[in-house]
């Protein structure tokens, strides 16, 4: 995977050639705590920002995430189904969440950049 | 600040949890909303599982689907709850209402007047993280009461109630069910022998001396939160606007297919607009 961007939520997207991998940054997943389940959003479902894509469910609490770029779903990370924990393990990397196709460049690059989201996060407002 | 404070009459299980998310997409969770602290009862005693809780995950076969034991499925994580005699308390706000941020500030802020409340009570009262910080917590339970978690509130060494949150964006949503006295009979028909809470781990408030009714406690509790948050109440009831969302919500919840299938679905309510 390539460069990262992310949002203010903390999810993620980096280009795998032409497509995008969204996952969860280490400081969202570390403010929700021990993950207990993921439900990811189905393959072939065409997503938006603007409108919960994915669900994090952890020890006390469920939280809704959104899709950082639009596209459609072609890929889920299933080893999150048996081993929700590789996203406190590894949530930049091998706990990736989904793969979008169809996903505009440019709307990707309107996201922040790594030394932006580290900025945003120190300030305490994620 | 401003809190509505909603001393909801007793309901049926789909209602409940049809106002508890009414009141999550409504502007109570946006930073320019009231927030809503709201207690209720639950109307006939209902069994509910959590959002993504297999139906079967559990429980003796049968109960989720074919006894007359009446099952809703929460929008909160974690495990099932019979939902007996207890209160049940509920939150709607925005992180903006709040002193703290993240997860874990905000739901020990949160958990703090229930906290408090014990406290008042006279009772050795604290977060189970407390009473054992080295202590693992959070292993996944099927009985909600029967897992013990770093915010767990314990009474004399003893899990008493338990207490789910649900986000979205900065939107936040919690409720928690105080069990005034456990039926440890029914307790053990619904639930595996493996996965039933027992005596030794879990309180109520009978067990603990204190024998007053729901809407004494709920007084009680609505007091501590407001004195622990440094909030006003204003008493407050439900407007066409909170009705009309409910209207839609309970559709959900006495549909079968959330009740028994809902586990696998992503999208469980409308999307909250969360600056």
């Amino acid at each position: 995977m390539t460069e990262k961007r992310y949002t203010k939520n903390g999810e993620w997207a980096a280009w795998d050639r032409d497509r995008l991998v969204v996952g969860l940054s280490r400081p969202a997943v570390d403010a929700l705590g021990e993950v207990t389940f993921v439900a990811p959003p189905s393959t072939g479902q065409k997503l938006l920002p603007g409108a919960p894509s994915f669900t994090v469910e952890a020890v006390k609490a469920a939280a809704d995430f959104e899709t950082p770029v639009a596209g459609t779903v072609v890929l889920v990370n299933e080893l999150l189904k048996a081993t929700p924990e590789l996203l406190n393990k590894d949530p930049e990397n091998e706990g990736w969440i989904f793969v979008l196709v169809d996903a505009e460049r440019s709307a990707w690059e309107g996201l922040l950049d790594s030394q932006a989201y580290q900025a945003w996060t120190q300030t305490g407002a994620s | 600040m401003k809190w509505r404070l909603w001393l909801a009459p007793p309901c049926r299980g789909d209602e409940a949890m049809a106002w508890d998310e009414a009141l999550f997409l409504s502007e109570a969770s946006r930073p320019e909303g009231t927030p809503v602290l709201r207690f209720y009862t639950w109307q006939p005693s209902t069994l509910s599982l959590g959002r993504f809780q297999h139906p079967e995950a559990g429980l003796n076969p049968g109960i989720s689907q074919g006894s007359p034991l009446p099952v809703v499925r929460r929008t909160t994580g974690g495990g099932a709850i019979w939902h007996d005699q207890e209160l049940t308390y509920s939150l709607t706000c925005h992180q903006e209402h709040l002193e703290v941020s993240g997860v874990k500030a905000s739901f020990e802020l949160l958990c703090g007047f229930i906290l408090k409340t014990w406290q008042a009570f006279g009772w050795e009262a604290g977060f189970a993280r407390d009473s054992d910080p080295q202590g693992r917590w959070g292993a996944v339970t099927a009985a909600c009461f029967a897992g013990t978690e770093e915010y767990d509130i314990l009474v004399q060494g003893k899990k008493l109630g338990g207490n789910a949150q649900r986000r979205q964006g900065k939107a936040i949503f919690q409720h928690g069910s105080l069990p005034l006295r456990l039926n440890w009979d029914i307790l053990r028909q619904i639930f595996r022998p493996e996965d039933c809470p027992s005596p030794e781990h879990v309180t109520d408030l009978a067990s603990q001396g204190w024998l007053g009714t729901p809407q004494e406690l709920a007084e009680q509790l609505a007091e501590q939160f407001c004195r622990h948050l440094d909030v006003v109440p204003e008493l407050w009831e439900p407007g066409p606007a909170e009705y009309q969302l409910f209207q839609k919500s309970l559709e959900k919840y006495q549909d079968p297919e959330w009740t028994l299938r809902g586990y696998g679905a992503v999208r469980d309510f409308n999307h909250i607009a969360s600056p």
